[in-house]
């Protein structure tokens, strides 16, 4: 446990002592605040039948921004580590191979929780500013971050395991986005036509971040979505594990 | 040597690969104990509805009658992916299948894709699966169609969604494929003079929305009421029943436990009809429901249009919200006999389920050109006005009515369907729970149409400009002051 912990801090001192860090996360900050104002406006004009809340989750842009973000967050856990030649030294020293993965895929969930802080607090600041109590819920705001945090477990994890198989930060990058992406559209292909047999339908529906993020944006928390992110984190997590155990072996 | 460095070999082979299998084994067997928790999760979930409305929620009455639900029911959602509606069916499907467990099953189709199953339903029960509905398919082969627009009250101008009322549809196309033989109502003409025709087409469609049939029927020359009755309805008849009449409809509402809803026309003289209320507790009086205005410079006039409550928690209005409601022209008040020991010990339950407006009174001068409250006369003030109220009666010393019960509604207005077509939602929501209570089918009251939220932010330009302010620059100011001091103190 303290070993995990030493990991812990180690990966969070890297990130957060670092500028880019913080450039990274402006930069998100910003892109996610205008689509926040954009949704605003929009709402200003004409009236809806969704939440300010749902509006802002739901939108294809903001996905298309949020999902930039595991590859910049994962690509260095291992990837680095082997660039540098200082993975051997980690896999040799006194620590077992979970104790550096949970160290380092904790670090890289407090970091994307981190990054998502500014985002959710901008529903608490619309609210203080304009005093307007029913743009949203409550309940449409637990869904939604909820949701992300479920979304973020599961995408770090994809992250960790493309930081694992190679020692390009680069190749990491983009295995990670590759994953993230093929996952997030397999909510649209039910929509594409490709799938035309319900049973299909219904287990692409199952898997839909678009789905769960639909329903939970509108409040309703419902324990499949938990089940799927959190079970499929934990199998991508132990296939990791092996990859980094497999070293031993492979030499 | 070689021989030794090629068994070497050999054996680092066998053992990499013998590694490779075992770790083969082991993925294996992770993903399928995940999948294994995924199908466990899929089967066995649960939902907590914190969303504005609760509009993911089923009422009381839809969780009871499918957890005791007779056979099993498929529901078929067939919609293009576009229409509007199908957001709501999709989530009230989703709980029908959670709380009807394995007895409902729900299949969601699109229209514009699933070609083949679509075929396939169509051969089988012989559908017609061209426009965006809802197909109910019953154990014994019984089906009921539910098109999209009658799921929804739309907005006549803009077109936009003012209430979805899919549940209460769906539980009673539920009922009906699952429902042992079809209810009937009968409304009881030949009486009244105007009006009729458009009242039983009304009701007609009320009662059929809730898996019932409505016949028009003569009590004149009848020796019995037909034995599918299960309910009367007098729709403000303008002339009262003979006493042989009346006895036949006393006795097809004590005997038979069969149901009456009564709209009471205050214009008629109806001594027979009213002697079956005044029998039970509610006693209609000779007045009309009215107010005048005491405001300075307002001419003088007498207002006959009375804004009432309908009192939730008992009989028809048990589940239902706090509604308001306006009953037009002319309406007599009830007095509602509720604790009076002589109904209670004949096990009488008469009880009131609308109120009116506390500037209402039953004024029995209503004919006189200036009317005001006179206490020895009139009825109300302090008292509370009630203009409609329920019956129930059961066998003596049988309080939980195990053994059946009568049940009745009275309203002291003819035109709660109203005459000229123009049926407050209200009151058609009122008369059907009317209806459905006294026919015993408690599963059908209280499911109110759920109303969607709509959205719209209004706010002055100044607010959105700080608004604007602080979520695109400050936020991310904050964040890149924190990046340059992080910068600096390295760079120190």
């Amino acid at each position: 446990m303290r070993t995990t912990a030493i990991i812990y801090m180690k990966e969070l001192r890297s990130f957060f002592l670092s500028p880019f860090a913080f450039v990274v996360m402006a930069l998100f900050t910003f892109i996610n605040g205008w689509l926040f104002i954009s949704t605003v406006n929009a709402m200003r004009v004409t009236t809806i039948p969704y939440s300010l809340v749902y509006n802002v989750f739901s939108s294809g842009w903001f996905w298309m921004g949020f999902l930039f973000i595991f590859p910049v967050i994962t690509m260095r856990l291992f990837a680095e580590e082997k660039k540098t030649g200082t993975f051997e030294g980690l896999m040799t020293a006194p620590v077992r191979t979970g104790e550096v993965l949970i160290g380092k895929y904790g670090a890289a969930v407090t970091v994307y929780l981190a990054m998502l802080a500014p985002l959710l607090l901008f529903f608490p600041v619309f609210k203080m500013v304009t005093g307007q109590e029913d743009a949203f819920h409550s309940g449409a705001q637990w869904g939604s971050a909820l949701i992300l945090i479920l979304v973020g477990i599961f995408n770090i994890a994809i992250g960790t395991l493309a930081s694992a198989v190679t020692a390009n930060q680069l190749i990491a990058a983009m295995l990670t986005f590759v994953g993230v992406m093929l996952h997030y559209f397999f909510g649209f292909f039910v929509g594409f036509a490709t799938l035309p047999d319900s049973k299909w339908a219904a287990g692409m529906d199952y898997v839909s971040t678009v789905q769960h993020v639909q329903l939970l944006t509108q409040g309703l928390i419902d324990s499949r979505p938990f089940v799927y992110y959190l079970t499929f984190s934990a199998l991508i997590l132990s296939v990791t594990w092996h990859v980094i155990e497999s070293r031993k072996w492979r030499i | 040597m070689a021989e030794h460095n090629h068994d070497k070999e050999d054996s680092i082979f066998n053992r990499r690969w013998s590694a490779v299998g075992h770790l083969a084994v082991r993925i294996i067997l992770m993903v399928m104990v995940c999948i294994q928790f995924n199908y466990l999760g899929c089967r066995q979930y649960n939902t907590l509805d914190l969303s504005r409305n609760k509009k993911f929620t089923l009422s009381d009455r839809t969780s009871g009658f499918l957890r005791q639900l007779r056979g099993n029911v498929k529901i078929v959602s067939a919609f293009l992916g576009t229409s509007d509606v199908l957001p709501d069916v999709k989530g009230l499907l989703s709980e029908y299948d959670r709380i009807g467990g394995d007895r409902i099953s729900t299949e969601n189709l699109d229209l514009s894709r699933s070609r083949s199953r679509i075929t396939e339903l169509r051969d089988k029960y012989k559908l017609d699966l061209n426009r965006d509905q809802l197909v109910i398919i019953g154990e014994s082969g019984r089906v009921k169609m539910i098109g999209s627009e009658e799921l929804v009250s739309r907005d006549a101008a803009t077109g936009r969604i003012l209430e979805f009322n899919g549940e209460e549809k769906l539980t009673s196309a539920l009922l009906e494929v699952t429902e042992q033989q079809q209810k009937k109502v009968y409304l009881i003409t030949g009486d009244r003079s105007t009006g009729l025709i458009s009242i039983a087409n009304q009701l007609q469609s009320l009662v059929n929305a809730q898996n019932a049939r409505l016949e028009q029927l003569i009590l004149r020359g009848r020796q019995t009421i037909p034995s599918d009755a299960d309910a009367l309805v007098f729709a403000g008849n303008s002339r009262d029943i003979s006493k042989g009449e009346a006895d036949l409809v006393r006795n097809y509402w004590e005997q038979r436990k069969g149901g009456l809803v009564i709209f009471l026309d205050p214009a008629a003289d109806t001594p027979n009809l009213n002697s079956i209320l005044r029998e039970n507790g509610v006693l209609p009086q000779p007045d009309r429901v009215l107010t005048v205005p005491t405001i300075p410079g307002l001419a003088y006039k007498k207002i006959y249009n009375v804004p009432v409550t309908i009192m939730p928690g008992f009989g028809p209005t048990r589940d239902l919200p706090i509604l308001a409601l306006q009953l037009m022209d002319r309406t007599q008040s009830l007095i509602v006999q509720n604790n009076d020991e002589i109904y209670l010990s004949r096990n009488v339950k008469p009880t009131p389920l609308m109120i009116s407006n506390e500037l209402f009174w039953g004024e029995t001068e209503f004919e006189a050109e200036e009317v005001s409250y006179d206490p020895d006369v009139d009825n109300g003030r302090p008292d509370p006005v009630f203009t409609a109220a329920a019956i129930e009666k059961g066998e003596p010393g049988d309080p939980d009515f195990s053994k059946g019960v009568s049940r009745l509604v009275v309203a002291g207005n003819p035109n709660l369907i109203s005459p000229d077509g123009n049926t407050q939602k209200t009151a058609s929501d009122f008369c059907m729970a009317s209806i459905n209570w006294v026919m015993n089918r408690d599963q059908l009251l209280g499911i109110a149409p759920k109303k969607p939220a709509s959205y719209n932010l209004f706010m002055r330009n100044s607010t959105f400009g700080l608004l604007q302010t602080l979520i695109i620059w400050v936020f991310p100011t904050v964040l890149l002051f924190c990046g340059a001091l992080v910068w600096y103190h390295r760079r120190a």
